[in-house]
């Protein structure tokens, strides 16, 4: 019997590695049955897909949670792993989506508000920007992983800075060229500024 | 890093620094050596990122829609005179708040509606005067007037509107029949239209928008506010733009996309969205997975007719007028929509008259057949032509009513007769497809469908061939194909009729079959055939060569087709067969199976040592390779949630692979023996392995079990499809064809403990079930059945519900309660001042409603280990049950005097319904989403179940039965049927007429409790014989509900 959630953030308050490794286990079946249930539930009760939202944020929080851990460098190892998981729980509901042409997907799914959010306020379409960001991380591994702690993880400069060991004035011309590297690759159809 | 990269992002950044017309300059300087890299960095700088581009990290993404602080803490208790009372609602453009004037003496319930700070302010509220009067003037039932505004103190602009109870539209209408539901809508219709009369437009139409009332009257929120709030943002260009894409793409029309004029047409748009929501039930642009990718399409593609959509009696309903309505209202170009809600509504009602509706052309065939429809007594028979050419047409009209209400009666008499004969069939151990196939088929409900599964397990090898090859099923299996006696058959694995039989050249032809069960592919020497099972129309797809496998992608366009000697795979698609892939390096048994969804083909890559992954929508692979050369793989299948892929190598070792971890899971399953075929379960984490018989894996417990039939050396097994949801099992072997049972009965029967099953509460996913028994509180998994665990409870147990997550599980006795948390494993108890008659869970995580004996109605919530207690009503009178009602959130109360109260959670008023006519009933329920309202009593002698039809109040029936005793009764989750316990036998009823449908007598003591689980699949009982009664049906291709 695997150790419920909470008790294992206990543990690795107080600074337990191996907690660690089981919490990161534990939090990514979660979301991975978080995942699972959204894409497989075209027929959920609107209720549950209401707490489905609840429980995505819930996820989130409690991931991100900045009281939840005590020792920056944990936090920082959590907010990297978290925001690896998040590009795929959000890529691969994009794709279902995509893909899904029939079926009972009548109801608006929670991350589809995310989804088009996204694409209103960060101008991006979640799949393209996965491609994307695979072809800059074959050129550039290090600026695309800044991008996806920074974009899908919600790190802060300094904590994705901190994350990838570089210096700040470092994470910010990563993060420039980057972006640069990635809206021509997109080449969103408008023209550039 | 490599130093050329270092050098670009240096370059960038110090162009960075520098004007923009320096650039051209600055880079002629720095990189003359390299033209390339002049040309890289010129690129960079012009798609240097400004404006929105990544700006907002997706964790802030998803906390944006969670009320923003200034939503909440700004928010004074009172807003110009009102006084808030609590938050309803919170959206894109700001909250809902129930409010009361504090003014006036008698304080009428209002809605506030606060904007979002952000929009601008004063524009907006400066709009809203100017418009007021218009609204004002807005004076119609089915639209909830408007009847103040202004701005806060905080300089937030609030909306004052009538207070509207109901639920949305697509809830409230969702079990209404077809008819029903076009009223309703033509309903919707003239309330729109009554805007439009003024020259109003909505613009932001929407289910949830359109509420309906507990009478059944449909009720407009929001009309001319998003046109305030989109005129009133900053920005004219981009934040309209995003206001407006935040409102609802879902429902918005090309001109509001291409921002083009927004005229009455374009509510006609949004109506005619719902419309064909409502008819149909799916979207008209469900395959859009982005915003842009959806505003193409409401642009440029042309929505597939609503009956296209659905199956059966539906799809001829919907045929014709109904898919002309829906899509003319749908037009691009506003000018072909009709012109105003009303002229819809009016169309509508021409089609409910059986008249020609003006959006047909006016053909004189067409006005022919709507004669025909409208009189049809007139035309069937002479005498009524007589009569009604007496007495009008409106005779007429009532005739046909009377005698479609006399052909209703008649097919249930022969529906009632099809379940007996098939019933009787059952206990001789004959065949009961031929009496479950007379059953009119609009009439199954859950009984037929469990009288199959259990016909469907007693049959012996059924088919009339006992060898064959090349097996394989559609993705319910209740069809399959096979080779056999030099042909192709498909045959229906309910019925045994086989549905279609063809020559094949070779016994080296590739079979399959689609996964909706309707196409049979052949592999010939240089074409596929492709062949529609149902009328035998074919065609072919030319290939170079004769193909070893086939196999089609579930949704039915790409085909993946190996060709053995040139290592190929080819993929084609059959919608456009010029369209296709090569894929080389391709093994020459390459064994290509897709994903369920369609979004991953598996196939073996050339040299046999690993397997590819392909995704047909990215035009991408990914090797999966196994451990050990020794062992190398032959078969793969994915897990029915895409979480897995399983393959086997000859010697019988199973790896699995995790798609999301993308790697393999560390220890491998064994069957120890030749193993070629290997197969999920379609619903369970359980994986079947051939060798000589059959071995189930289940995936989680670690378990491994065979299958029951033959076996041993001379058994082995090369082949398997599974059919009826993986129940059965069809094997090709030495021996020829056999069948195996993956899983044994239709009923399951499962002893929990010696002493009687008092009371159950079935996990709301169906994943457990909690069962009292005396002293003990125990509970068992219903997924992969093991020994029962026990909870400890310190008192013997009680009431005992799940909280609506299936995290919470409680129990109570006097005084107090006892909570478990079935995810962290612990328990905690709460005092109560008084005894708890019954619990249940109040629709939100953690929280139960409890009824107690002293009167009283609590809400309590468990969480963590505090929780909250909020008493609700007291003076009730000793509670015998309650019940809510999800959609509404009505609570509905008995008391042990009989007499029955509902409250209404909004306006916290407690209504009186009618009592139950005689005798003192002890359970009540909702049902069929709050349309129905059932009481049962426990007289001397029998039980009675009262319903009644909650809008109107009026009593429905009565059903009667004799029954020393009973535990009651349940809706099924569809509320199409309720089941009623009457000592050790189970009735099922309809839930709408009372009708006895069928009595199941498997019980041999009298029955304690009883459920459904939500899916709608399984019925559990527990009786006072300690066993635990598991009832199932079986889904197929031919049979969804």
């Amino acid at each position: 019997m695997k150790k419920p959630i909470d008790e294992l953030l206990a543990s690795v308050r107080r600074g337990d590695p191996q907690a660690l490794a089981q919490w990161n286990e534990a939090v990514y079946e979660e979301l991975r049955r978080l995942a699972r249930a959204i894409n497989v539930n075209g027929f959920s009760e609107r209720d549950s897909t209401l707490n489905t939202t609840a429980l995505v944020h819930e996820a989130w929080v409690r991931l991100s949670g900045a009281d939840g851990l005590s020792r920056v460098e944990q936090r920082r190892e959590f907010l990297a792993y978290a925001a690896a998981v998040m590009r795929n729980v959000l890529v691969d509901y994009a794709r279902a989506r995509k893909a899904e042409k029939r079926g009972g997907a009548l109801a608006a799914l929670p991350l589809d508000d995310v989804l088009c959010v996204a694409s209103v306020h960060s101008a991006v379409d979640v799949l393209a920007l996965d491609e994307a960001l695979q072809a800059l991380h074959a050129i550039d591994p290090r600026s695309a992983r800044l991008v996806e702690l920074r974009f899908f993880g919600g790190l802060s400069e300094a904590e994705a800075a901190a994350t990838l060991e570089i210096s700040l004035p470092t994470a910010a011309r990563d993060w420039s060229y980057a972006r640069a590297w990635l809206r021509r690759r997109l080449r969103s159809g408008d023209t550039p500024r | 890093m490599s130093a050329r990269l270092e050098r670009v992002k240096l370059l960038y950044e110090r162009a960075l620094h520098l004007e923009p017309d320096s650039h051209a300059e600055f880079l002629q300087r720095e990189c003359a050596d390299d033209p390339e890299l002049r040309q890289e960095l010129a690129e960079l700088l012009r798609w240097k990122a400004s404006g929105s581009f990544l700006s907002e990290p997706i964790p802030r993404l998803l906390q944006r829609d969670e009320v923003p602080p200034e939503d909440t803490g700004a928010v004074a208790d009172r807003i110009g005179s009102y006084r808030l009372i609590e938050r309803i609602a919170s959206g894109g453009m700001g909250t809902v708040w129930c409010a009361v004037r504090d003014d006036e003496t008698f304080a009428k319930e209002v809605a506030i509606k606060l904007i979002k700070r952000g929009m601008d302010s004063a524009a907006i509220v400066q709009r809203f005067h100017r418009e007021r009067r218009l609204l004002a003037q807005l004076e119609h039932p089915g639209i909830a007037r408007i009847l103040d505004g202004g701005t806060s103190a905080g300089g937030q602009p609030y909306m004052v509107m009538e207070l509207v109870h109901g639920v949305a539209l697509d809830v409230g209408a969702q079990l209404l029949p077809l008819t029903a539901r076009l009223e309703l809508f033509a309903k919707v219709c003239d309330a729109v239209d009554a805007a439009h009369e003024l020259g109003i437009v909505h613009r932001d139409l929407k289910p949830s928008n359109i509420l309906i009332t507990p009478e059944g009257e449909p009720k407009l929120l929001d009309f001319g506010i998003a046109k305030l709030i989109a005129e009133g943002a900053h920005d004219s260009t981009l934040l309209t733009r995003t206001a407006e894409r935040l409102l609802t793409p879902r429902y918005a029309s090309p001109e509001q996309v291409l921002g083009g004029e927004i005229t009455t047409a374009t509510d006609v748009y949004a109506l005619g969205v719902l419309l064909y929501e409502l008819l149909c039930a799916h979207s008209p642009y469900e395959s859009c997975a982005t915003i842009r990718e959806l505003e193409t399409a409401i642009c440029g593609d042309a929505p597939r007719r609503p009956s296209a959509k659905v199956r059966g009696t539906t799809r001829r309903q919907l045929r014709g007028d109904l898919d002309t309505i829906a899509l003319r209202a749908m037009a691009k170009e506003p000018e072909r929509r009709y012109p105003r809600a009303g002229a819809l509504a009016a169309d509508l009602r021409r089609h409910l008259r059986h008249e020609p509706i003006s959006a047909r052309r006016d053909s004189a065939i067409y006005r022919a057949h709507r004669f025909v429809r409208r009189n049809k007594i007139l035309v069937i028979s002479t005498l009524v032509v007589i009569t009604s050419l007496a007495f009008g047409l409106g005779y007429a009209m009532l005739q046909h009513q009377r005698a479609e209400a006399r052909a209703l009666e008649a097919r249930w008499t022969a529906y009632v007769s099809a379940l007996e004969s098939a019933q009787a069939a059952l206990r001789s151990g004959r065949s009961a497809h031929a009496a479950l196939q007379r059953a009119p088929e609009e009439l199954r409900g859950w009984e037929w469908r469990h009288l199959r599964a259990s016909a469907d397990l007693r049959e012996p090898w059924p088919y009339e061939f006992r060898t064959g090859s090349g097996l394989c099923s559609d993705a319910a299996g209740a069809r399959f194909a096979l080779r056999t006696g030099g042909e192709a058959l498909v045959v229906d694995a309910s019925t045994r009729a086989i549905l279609f039989r063809r020559r094949i050249d070779s016994e080296a032809t590739p079979i399959h079959i689609s996964a909706d069960g309707a196409l049979l592919l052949l592999g010939e020497e240089r074409a596929i055939r492709v062949i529609e099972v149902g009328s035998g129309v074919e065609r072919t797809l030319a290939v170079r060569e004769r193909p070893r496998e086939l196999a089609l992608q579930p949704d039915g366009r790409w085909l993946a087709a190996s060709l053995p000697t040139r290592n190929q795979l080819e993929l084609i698609d059959i919608e456009a067969p010029a369209q296709r892939e090569q894929i080389g390096d391709v093994h020459d048994n390459a064994a290509p199976v897709w994903s369920r969804s369609g979004r991953r083909l598996v196939f073996l890559e050339r040299g046999g040592q690993a397997f590819r992954l392909w995704s047909p929508a990215e035009s991408r692979s990914e090797r999966v390779e196994a451990p050990s050369l020794s062992e190398p793989p032959v078969r793969a299948d994915f897990s029915p949630d895409e979480d897995l892929l399983a393959f086997t190598s000859a010697v019988g070792t199973i790896w699995l692979w995790s798609l999301l971890e993308r790697r393999l899971l560390p220890s491998p399953l064994r069957t120890e023996e030749y193993s070629t075929a290997i197969r999920f379960h379609p619903r369970r984490r359980e994986l079947i392995a051939s060798g000589s018989g059959f071995h189930v894996f289940e995936l989680d417990s670690g378990r491994r079990r065979e299958l029951p039939g033959p076996s041993g050396p001379n058994s082995t097994q090369t082949e398997l499809c599974l059919l009826q949801q993986g129940t059965l099992v069809v094997g090709s072997g030495s021996t020829g064809l056999n069948l195996w049972r993956w899983d044994a009965e239709a009923v399951e029967r499962r002893k929990l403990s010696r002493g009687p099953l008092d009371g159950l509460a079935i996990e709301p996913r169906g994943q457990e079930v909690a069962v009292r028994s005396g002293q003990a509180l125990t509970v068992s998994d219903l997924v992969a059945p093991t020994q029962p665990a026990t909870l400890s409870v310190p008192w013997r147990p009680g009431a005992l519900s799940y909280d609506s997550e299936g995290r919470w599980l409680t129990c109570a006795r006097r005084g107090a309660m006892c909570f478990f948390d079935r995810r962290a494993g612990t328990s905690s108890t709460l005092e109560l001042t008084d005894a708890a008659t019954e619990i249940i869970p109040a629709g939100s995580a953690g929280a139960f409603l409890v009824g107690s004996v002293g009167g009283e109605l609590h809400w309590i919530e468990a969480s963590g280990t505090a929780r909250v207690q909020r008493t609700l009503a007291s003076g009730l009178g000793t509670l015998a049950d309650l019940d809510r009602d999800p959609a509404s959130g009505r609570i509905v109360v008995l008391g042990s005097d009989g007499r029955i109260r509902e409250l209404d959670p909004f306006t916290k008023r407690w209504t009186d319904l009618p009592r139950s006519p005689e005798g003192r009933a002890r359970q009540i329920s909702y049902g069929c989403a709050g349309v129905l309202l059932a009481a049962c009593a426990k007289e001397p002698l029998q039980v009675r179940l009262s319903v009644w039809h909650r809008p109107s109040g009026a009593l429905a029936y009565q059903f009667v039965s004799p029954a020393q005793t009973s535990a009651g009764f349940c809706f099924s989750p569809d509320g199409t049927r309720i089941v009623l316990a009457s000592s050790a036998e189970l009735l099922v009823l309809d839930a709408m007429t009372g009708r006895l449908l069928l009595t199941l007598r498997d019980h041999k003591r009298a029955i304690h409790d009883l459920g459904f689980l939500p899916d709608g699949i399984s019925l559990l009982a527990a009786d006072a014989s300690g066993e635990l009664l598991v009832r199932q049906t079986l889904a197929s291709g031919s049979d969804r509900w």
